[in-house]
């Protein structure tokens, strides 16, 4: 059994009918992984490569671009119910996780396979999220706000995270958001959550590129805002 | 001749005699619960390697590795699911391999008691 990114947790056996249980200590909520075996086909060495997600769903948020998605195993039905802060439901979505093409991989998203019922919210920080699985797994979100300002000159983006709610060291990260595009993380801590993300000497921010910041809640839901330096008029 | 044309294809490659030259050392699969499936694996140098798909599209045909002498690899993805039959062919003379995804192939995790099993 392997880690994303191919850390071998540990090795196992198969009982008689093929199945296995095993322990991973410290997996993550929302940690993902895979399994490998290795069968033989007369001279051929057949190797399967199985990945697996916590059933514990991730939920992740653009309140920028107003999507709501996540990666998990294929088949399950998943309710999503976004409220506003006093409670008040501003809009549901639901559907069946599988195939997001655009990923390869198993999960859902409000923009695919788990679309709004109705039209698509305004998602604002302060809003809550909640998501259901049909094997009873829940996930909870409450958006903080991500403020910022993209210096395309010095090439930076700097602000604050904004939620009375945060506590502790809030880990989060800067992209820009085109093919290949780079990324810098940053460690934001209170009581102002501060962040500073800095692309200076080695990558030039362009007008028109969407630049993402996103903070990752100790559960491992993420939360994104997208700032776009504007284009010049012509 | 049945009239699927994967079908006809597959039974023609499965008509030709060995040589024991183009064995394939190793085929490897990454399986997605979704069914997404990409495959890859290593041959002899030079030689091209067709897999026969139980779902359309019926055949892909690998590339070389540049970077890996012997190593192949399909451009595009296919969905397969646990219990499908596919057959892999190296070119004239050459029997098939024939895989069979165990089923079920299932992996599941929870965090809550870290564990893992399929």
């Amino acid at each position: 059994m392997y880690k994303s990114g191919g850390w071998l947790i540990t090795t196992t056996t198969t009982d008689g009918e093929g199945n296995f249980t095993t322990t991973w200590l410290g997996m993550s909520h929302g940690e993902q992984g895979y399994i490998r075996f290795v069968d033989q086909v007369d001279s051929t060495s057949v190797i399967f490569h199985r990945p697996f997600i916590d059933l514990e769903p991730q939920i992740n948020i653009n309140y920028t671009h107003e999507w709501i998605e996540g990666n998990y195993e294929a088949g399950h039905t998943l309710w999503i119910t976004l409220t506003n802060a006093t409670g008040d439901i501003k809009a549901t979505a639901s559907g069946v996780t599988g195939l997001i093409d655009r990923w390869g991989s198993a999960g859902w998203s409000t923009n695919a396979n788990v679309p709004w019922n109705g039209n698509p919210p305004n998602i604002q920080p302060g809003d809550y999220v909640y998501g259901r699985v049909d094997n009873g797994r829940t996930g909870e979100v409450h958006i903080a706000e991500i403020n910022g300002y993209l210096d395309v000159d010095a090439d930076t983006v700097s602000g604050n995270l904004i939620g009375d709610w945060l506590t502790g060291t809030v880990n989060g990260s800067c992209g820009i958001w085109i093919n290949n595009g780079p990324g810098t993380g940053f460690s934001a801590e209170p009581p102002d959550f501060p962040y500073f993300c800095d692309f200076g000497g080695w990558f030039d921010i362009q007008p028109g590129m969407d630049v993402g910041v996103d903070y990752r809640e100790p559960d491992n839901d993420q939360v994104y805002n997208v700032f776009r330096p504007a284009a010049p008029h012509l | 001749m049945p009239d699927n044309p994967g079908e006809r294809m597959r039974q023609e490659a499965m008509s030709v005699q060995p040589t024991g030259v183009n064995e394939i050392n190793r085929f490897e699969f990454w399986m997605d619960s979704s069914g997404w499936t990409s495959m890859w694996g290593e041959i002899t140098v030079g030689v091209t390697v067709t897999v026969w798909l139980p779902h359309e599209p019926y055949s892909m045909t690998s590339s070389a590795d540049p970077k890996c002498p012997g190593c192949f690899g399909f451009p595009s993805y296919a969905l397969l699911y646990p219990g499908d039959v596919l057959s892999v062919t190296t070119g004239e003379g050459e029997l098939p391999v024939t895989i069979h995804i165990p089923d079920p192939l299932e992996a599941h995790a929870d965090s809550l008691t870290g564990e893992v099993w399929g």
